[in-house]
């Protein structure tokens, strides 16, 4: 009797003791952590793969706020490889560095902890292995030793974090195309059916909790809306106001044209990707109405931007589209929204923790982050959150987002991992030694006149590049304009911009 | 009989003091309480003796008492030997540390006291120094909280007259109106980020000075009631006041090496040239509770508890003519401050004094940065008066602050750290009875 009183006494401890301490059971254990994902997990910044951004991915920076030494990178050299690119004027225009990025880190026998890859979409997780390399970046990270998934799980993650299915629609985005795909896909669909992304998603946290040991330690993150970066919110397609009678002008295009009308204004709610600006630059897009006589972009003024994807049928060369009309817009939400909650729910249920970037996103991009009387905002080249891609985190935008990955790590599962210093981020562009490269000053050839005298007759005062207005005041009057579309012959396709990547991420 | 009343109201007024104090401390922020060297000597406990014309700011009706004309004066300087910060992540992050700039800050004071009505009704024309603040901080340009502050100089003068009235020997009452003049500088860097180089960087130094003297009004009045032999009780009050100021500012543009970025910038905002600005202080109420008991003949020992009314000081608004207005949430809450002297009158011609205070801050950790990085304080003071005449007196003391180290986790502007101060207010005054 005796015994068995002292042994329930001491099994009531033991689950007070249990109870008491729960968090201490959870504790993230970052020994071997590992990290799958796309570019946005990768550190690809300024459309490219380099060295400096890499060690300033968010999950890099994680790694180092928990004092693990061994979290290896598949390190490219600078000047990287992309090309990355460089500001060579506010108009703006961009230099890029050259395109030699070698391997740093290829002799590693093991697999890396961040084996995230550029342009990555879900299935291309647990399916890609590229064995040559002609399979690029992807080769450069996996080396032929299997997917990236199949790496992760032989490393027996101690804790693994994942943030996979921005390319599932980012194509359409950059592209300006909504195309869904079938199952299976086919070439040219822009936006993966979920079907194949919920029996992926199936895969990996089945895979990685196998590995685990059956303790799925690690978080999840959902999708951020990519309507809301810079690539896709910067450019505005209303250009001005119609002195005569108050109304918009919106840009130029040939969607939803009535019939025999070639070119005629964007639909309302339109959004232009970034690539429009370098079409507005030349003229396209731009009633003539509203250019004065000399000016040079009558050349290809009452041309319209083009709103689709198109493939050059001779050299097999792709020119996006520019437009992202509303039902393109809702197209790609609403995949961002199923996305979303097939992370969720699939996470979920194998026990991982899931971070609401969706949430995170938003308000990153409409509050930004203050330190100290400095103030980063989502806005594009100003801003200081995105690189020049407008697509990608800065450094400093990958420094605030493992900040609050780590308050979120440290809120579930007990852990202490302390706050980045954000002082390096803030006055040296990123850690890397020397901080962020200074571009060459040669070629900078606008000169300051030039450059406002261009920005504020095409951004001018418009709501639409309130986020520009710092760099773009308004600094002479509004030519007065009537809209006068139409009767303008089809004009042919411009040449695709240099920094339009096929995928952004 | 008489004797244990006085012992139950003693016990009494130390109840309610102590009660008081309890829950929190001091004036701190920046009121400044170091009025007369003598009643400094006693840690400020002064409102229920209030026996030197410093009693304008203790306690007005304390110069009821005042049989002949008077005047005391003096001056205390604050020095800073240690002020220093040290920052936390994720900003300024721990590299960053600063130190305040050694400067010594003047504060005066004077007072007449005129019996009209010698022991009965008696003017005091004074002034002094109830508020101020001092932030330089050491190198400017590079310090970390530069885009938030790099100084703040702000300095209130009170000029008051009062009326004081003995209504019986155990009573008087004081009060009158009483006038603030303040001005105020502030001074910090702009900071922007370089798009060709992804760095913040400077772009902008804005200094502003007040212009022209304001002036404020509000009032003060005092009780002194001396229930019985030894005893003294006193409750006084200063009134808040909103200090008005207008000025002008300037930004003066800083070049970053890139024409484009600097054009941008100078096209953006109203460089190199004067701005018409304002702003408003808000200067809290203050009411003091005293008890002043003879131990012996020679020996008194005062307690006092002050509460002041920092909830007023909520925000502060600063427009500048072409810039963004710039709102700064303070949300100061009312504090109290407890202390205690004591005070041996050692021979005919000497006089010793000691004291002690303990402050609990009205800035919470949202507020607390580099234009005012307040902290609870522990003062001990100490002091002499030496009669050097029948008309002269001289009182010397000083005040050693600690700051208690403070660590902010939650600072509104995102820049916290830890804050390291220790200051030492000595102060002279001297007293002329004719």
């Amino acid at each position: 009797m005796k015994t068995s009183s002292l042994f329930r006494s001491l099994a009531a401890a033991a689950v007070v003791l249990l109870l008491a301490f729960p968090a201490a059971a959870q504790t993230a254990d970052f020994t071997t952590f590992v990290s799958l994902g796309d570019s946005l997990t990768q550190g690809v910044l300024d459309g490219c793969v380099v060295e400096y951004g890499q060690r300033d991915a968010w999950p890099a920076v994680i790694a180092r706020q928990a004092g693990v030494s061994s979290f290896e990178l598949p390190l490219i050299k600078s000047h990287g490889l992309g090309p990355c690119m460089y500001l060579k004027s506010l108009t703006p225009t961009f230099g890029y560095y050259p395109n030699d990025g070698v391997p740093l880190n290829a002799t590693l026998a093991r697999p890396y902890n961040n084996l995230a890859v550029s342009g990555f979409n879900t299935h291309d997780v647990v399916a890609t292995n590229p064995t040559t390399a002609a399979g690029g970046i992807a080769y450069l990270t996996l080396r032929g030793q299997g997917t990236a998934l199949q790496q992760a799980a032989a490393l027996k993650p101690s804790f693994v974090m994942v943030w996979i299915g921005a390319n599932d629609i980012f194509s359409a985005i950059t592209s300006a195309t909504t195309i869904e795909c079938p199952n299976p896909a086919v070439p040219g669909c822009t936006l993966t059916n979920m079907a194949s992304i919920n029996a992926d998603l199936d895969t990996i946290f089945s895979t990685l909790k196998a590995a685990q040991g059956g303790t799925a330690k690690g978080v999840a993150m959902t999708l951020a809306n990519g309507l809301k970066i810079p690539f896709a919110t910067t450019v505005s397609p209303i250009l001005g106001t119609n002195p005569a009678n108050g109304q918009p002008i919106f840009a130029l295009s040939n969607v939803g044209c009535p019939t025999s009308v070639p070119v005629c204004p964007v639909p309302p709610g339109s959004m232009l990707t970034l690539v429009a600006a370098q079409y507005l630059q030349a003229g396209y897009g731009i009633p003539c109405a509203i250019l004065s006589p000399t000016d040079p972009r009558q050349a290809n003024c009452n041309k319209p931007l083009p709103d689709n994807y198109s493939v050059n049928p001779s050299t097999g060369a792709v020119s996006p589209g520019v437009v992202l009309t509303p039902p393109e817009q809702a197209a790609i939400l609403q995949k961002s929204i199923d996305i979303t909650a097939a992370i969720k729910t699939k996470a979920a249920a194998y026990g991982y923790k899931v971070f609401d970037m969706t949430s995170w996103f938003d308000d990153f991009v409409a509050n930004g982050r203050s330190w100290g009387g400095l103030t980063a905002t989502a806005a594009y080249l100003a801003g200081g959150l995105f690189s020049y891609d407008g697509a990608h985190l800065s450094s400093l935008g990958e420094a605030v987002l493992a900040t609050d990955l780590i308050a979120f790590i440290n809120a579930n599962f007990g852990n202490s991992l302390p706050e980045p210093d954000m002082y390096r981020y803030l006055f040296n562009g990123d850690t890397s030694s020397g901080g962020y490269p200074i571009p060459p000053t040669s070629g900078l050839s606008p000169t300051p006149d030039e450059t406002l005298s261009w920005a504020a007759a095409v951004f001018g005062p418009d709501t639409w590049l309130q986020n520009l207005q710092f760099f773009f005041p308004d600094t002479s009057p509004r030519r007065s304009a009537r809209v006068s579309p139409g009767g303008e012959p089809a004009p042919d396709v411009p040449e695709v911009p240099r920094n339009e990547p096929d995928r952004v991420n | 009989m008489l004797k244990m009343k006085c012992v139950r109201l003693l016990a009494g007024a130390l109840l309610v003091v102590a009660v008081a104090a309890a829950p929190r401390g001091d004036a701190a922020g920046f009121a400044l309480y170091e009025q007369g060297a003598r009643a400094n000597a006693l840690g400020g406990a002064f409102v229920a003796q209030a026996d030197d014309p410093s009693a304008m700011f203790f306690n007005p009706a304390g110069n009821a008492f005042n049989e002949k004309f008077t005047l005391y004066g003096g001056a205390f300087v604050i020095v800073r030997p240690t002020a220093d910060f040290t920052g936390g992540n994720p900003y300024p992050g721990p590299t960053s540390t600063a130190s305040m700039k050694q400067s010594a800050y003047w504060i005066g004071n004077g007072y007449g006291v005129l019996p009209l009505k010698p022991g009965s009704i008696n003017l005091a024309v004074g002034f002094w120094t109830p508020a101020g603040l001092g932030v330089p901080w050491q190198n400017p340009d590079s310090f970390s909280g530069r885009f938030i502050s790099q100084r703040v100089d702000i300095r209130q003068v009170a000029i008051s007259a009062q009326i004081s009235a003995k209504l019986a020997d155990w009573i008087a009452i004081g009060a009158g109106p009483e006038m603030r003049l303040t001005d105020a500088k502030l001074s910090q860097n702009a900071g922007a980020l370089n798009p060709f180089t992804n760095r913040f960087t400077d772009v902008g130094h804005l200094s502003m000075v007040s212009e022209g003297t304001p002036v404020d009004w509000t009032w003060n009045a005092g009780l002194l009631i001396k229930p019985c032999d030894r005893l003294r009780l006193g409750v006084s009050y200063h009134g808040h006041v909103d200090a008005d100021l207008s000025g002008t500012a300037t930004l003066y543009q800083i070049g970053t090496g890139y024409p484009q970025f600097d054009a941008a910038v100078a096209a953006k905002y109203p460089m190199n040239k004067p701005l018409p600005g304002s702003l408003t202080l808000q200067m809290p109420a203050i009411l003091m509770f005293g008890v002043s008991y003879d131990l012996t003949p020679t020996l008194t020992v005062n307690a006092d508890a002050n509460y002041t009314y920092w909830h007023v000081f909520d925000e502060t608004t600063i427009t500048i003519q072409g810039l963004p207005t710039k709102h700064i949430e303070h949300g100061f809450e009312n504090t109290w401050t407890f202390r205690a002297g004591l005070g041996w009158q050692a021979s005919k011609d000497l006089w010793l004094g000691g004291g002690f205070i303990y402050d609990n801050t009205p800035q919470p950790d949202a507020d607390t940065g580099p234009l005012l990085p307040d902290a609870n304080r522990t003062g001990v003071t100490i002091g002499a008066g030496f009669q050097l005449s029948k008309m002269f007196r001289i009182d010397v003391s000083s005040l050693f602050l600690w700051f208690h180290e403070r660590t902010t986790k939650t600072n509104e502007a995102n820049f916290n750290g830890t804050y390291k101060t220790f200051a030492i207010l000595p102060g002279i005054s001297i007293k002329s009875t004719f």
